[in-house]
């Protein structure tokens, strides 16, 4: 068991240092871009299995979330003049706001509520994004974003975030604080309370639970964290289009999260990482590409529903128990 | 007074479209307690299957509605076999999961064949009525006509048939139904098939006035849930009442206040009804 430990300790050590010197092996702009994407990817696909995964919620207006927070936060840079460090978490917290109100009515009531409410919050949100043309541009979209402003260090140093190895410093070290924040919340009291509610949420509430606070805040948290992805984005791409508030967006996220595998710490960063790579490579597919997700996600839950972190885990129960016997 | 007419006649017309979509929603709702997302995305097929049978094979418009019908409800079926009937055992909020890769399936399907443009749809008739100052074409009075027979008829099947009975008796006590000797799974596949069917009806008497594209679902939908919540889910009466609600509403709000908020006001309704009474007006409460 110690040594199980020791072994995991010294994986997550290579891999976070492989995470770091990456760059250097991977040098060109194009992958590199892929890797910024993918970062952002990751912190969305985390956020969304906070509540889907662990509270058991189907949240479909995820993409929505990350829309709000990227209109947010280059809204207020942009014509309310804030500097990028202080319109992120403004913006984050303009989305958590977002997020709670929701959840407020929407997660009262138990069953299949909150999917349908969700889905129609996401369709009215997408419209207003795309109509209100004086504060979003409307269908034209946000454009000439200004990369995170420039931070003075000491001795004259400044970093600068013009180049595509900063911005991917820079999300790297967001999703470090994302994984760092929702694997200790998950694994705490409060997140017990969670898979509770996701096992049987009549059964949490009989035991002194009290459900409605645990989603609410599962779901305030997640919608935060979109934000945040939403945030960086719309930083790191210098233009934001309706498209990134749509409900296509919601389900790419959902993908992820599900091929990946749901409700396990490692299935959203693998999603993350993995399908933004596949759709770049899937490319040339145009259209069929999105037919092809819709037939893996629904192979996916009908055969492999933890996905393929839930798959690894039972393979490698299976071989265990086989050399066990032997 | 010719605005505010043409304005409820326009509301009316979209409320039978939202009825009838919503009654097939809740149908299946009742039977399989899972809200069938797909539902937008299989009235787009419908109105894509009629368009290419009127314009390919040259068929006229009323047989061309028959057989998308048709066609729509043994697709419908044969999704409930395939994609949903695997699921049962499993969580509920799989068989959502499920139904967004059935969304991204079919809306993406259509766009691969029929491509992203907006099509015109070839009209039953083209008659134009002058009533009280306002012009109603033919059309529109075909659909409000089309969904007040469809919606007794189908209340008859409900009430007065076996088969009608035993959806009814399904979709009141699924155990006690099964153990009266109703073959549920067969309830199921058919009350399937049948919302689907209706779907597609109502998107081929709506495809002549309004224009069809493969994303035309998504509004539609989102609409339909808020109707079936507002009526109580599962409940035939709370889906037409609430269709004719909230299709008068949408054309009122768009007409005099504005049109590019409408999506705000009806998820604003949505909102309203889980705070102050989620079970809707004639739900079963939980």
């Amino acid at each position: 068991m110690l040594n199980g430990n020791m072994n995991k300790w010294i994986f997550y050590i290579l891999l976070t240092l492989f995470l770091i010197i990456a760059p250097l092996i991977i040098t060109g702009r194009y992958p590199q871009h892929i890797m910024v994407m993918c970062g952002i990817w990751v912190i969305a696909s985390l956020a969304l299995n906070l509540i889907l995964g662990y509270t058991g919620q189907l949240n479909l207006a995820h993409g929505t979330f990350f829309g709000i927070g990227a209109y947010a936060t280059a809204l207020l840079v942009q014509k309310a003049g804030f500097s990028f460090w202080a319109a992120l978490p403004l913006g984050c917290g303009i989305t958590a706001v977002f997020g709670f109100l929701t959840g407020l009515p929407t997660l009262r009531t138990k069953g299949h509520y909150f999917p349908i409410a969700t889905m129609c919050l996401g369709i009215a949100i997408y419209y207003v994004i795309a109509r209100w043309e004086d504060l979003t541009g409307g269908a034209r979209g946000l454009f000439g974003l200004p990369r995170p402003d420039p931070i003075p260090l000491p001795f004259g140093v400044v970093i600068s975030f013009e180049s595509t190895v900063a911005c991917y410093y820079l999300v790297l070290f967001f999703v470090f604080v994302t994984i760092l924040i929702l694997s200790r919340l998950v694994k705490s009291l409060a997140g017990v309370r969670l898979l509770a509610v996701r096992g049987n949420e009549d059964l949490a509430q009989s035991l002194g639970i009290n459900t409605m606070q645990a989603k609410v805040l599962s779901f305030t948290l997640s919608t935060l964290f979109a934000g945040l992805a939403g945030g960086l984005f719309g930083a790191y791409m210098g233009t934001l289009m309706a498209e990134q508030a749509h409900y296509l967006l919601s389900f790419e996220l959902l993908i992820n999260v599900m091929i990946g595998g749901v409700g396990t710490l490692a299935g959203p960063i693998i999603g993350g990482i993995l399908l933004p790579i596949l759709g770049e490579i899937l490319q040339p597919l145009a259209g069929f590409r999105l037919i092809l997700y819709g037939l893996v996600l629904i192979l996916v839950i009908q055969f492999l529903p933890l996905g393929i972190a839930g798959g690894w885990r039972a393979a490698g129960m299976y071989w265990s128990q086989r050399r066990g016997r032997k | 007074m010719g605005i505010l007419l043409q304005t409820i006649v326009n509301g009316i017309m979209l409320g039978s479209i939202y009825a009838m979509v919503a009654l097939g929603l809740t149908l299946i709702y009742g039977i399989l307690e899972i809200p069938n997302f797909a539902h937008g995305a299989l009235y787009m097929l419908g109105a894509y299957f009629s368009f290419m049978i009127i314009t390919s094979l040259g068929i006229s418009y009323w047989p061309a509605l028959v057989l998308s019908a048709v066609l729509l409800f043994f697709l419908g079926m044969l999704i409930e076999r395939i994609v949903y009937r695997p699921l049962y055992v499993q969580p509920v909020i799989n068989s959502f999961i499920a139904a967004v890769g059935l969304i991204l399936i079919l809306e993406n399907g259509a766009l691969a064949i029929w491509g992203p443009a907006f099509r015109r749809f070839p009209r039953a008739s083209s008659t134009v009525f002058q009533v009280l100052g306002t012009t109603i074409t033919s059309q529109r009075i075909i659909v409000i006509a089309m969904a007040v027979v469809l919606i007794i008829v189908l209340h008859l099947f409900i009430k007065r048939t076996r088969l009608g009975a035993a959806i009814e008796a399904t979709s009141q006590n699924r155990a006690g139904a099964q153990l009266m000797g109703i073959n549920t799974s067969l309830v199921g596949v058919l009350t399937f098939g049948l919302g689907t069917a209706l779907a597609a009806v109502a998107a081929t008497l709506v495809a002549p006035i309004l224009l069809i594209y493969p994303t035309m679902g998504g509004p539609v939908i989102g609409m339909a849930f808020v109707i079936i919540i507002l009526g109580g889910m599962g409940s035939f009466f709370g889906a037409v009442l609430g269709g004719y609600i909230i299709g008068l509403a949408e054309t009122l709000f768009s007409s005099y206040v504005t049109t590019n908020y409408v999506e705000v006001l009806i998820f604003g309704i949505l909102v309203f009804i889980l705070a102050v009474k989620p079970t809707g007006l004639f739900g079963k409460g939980h």
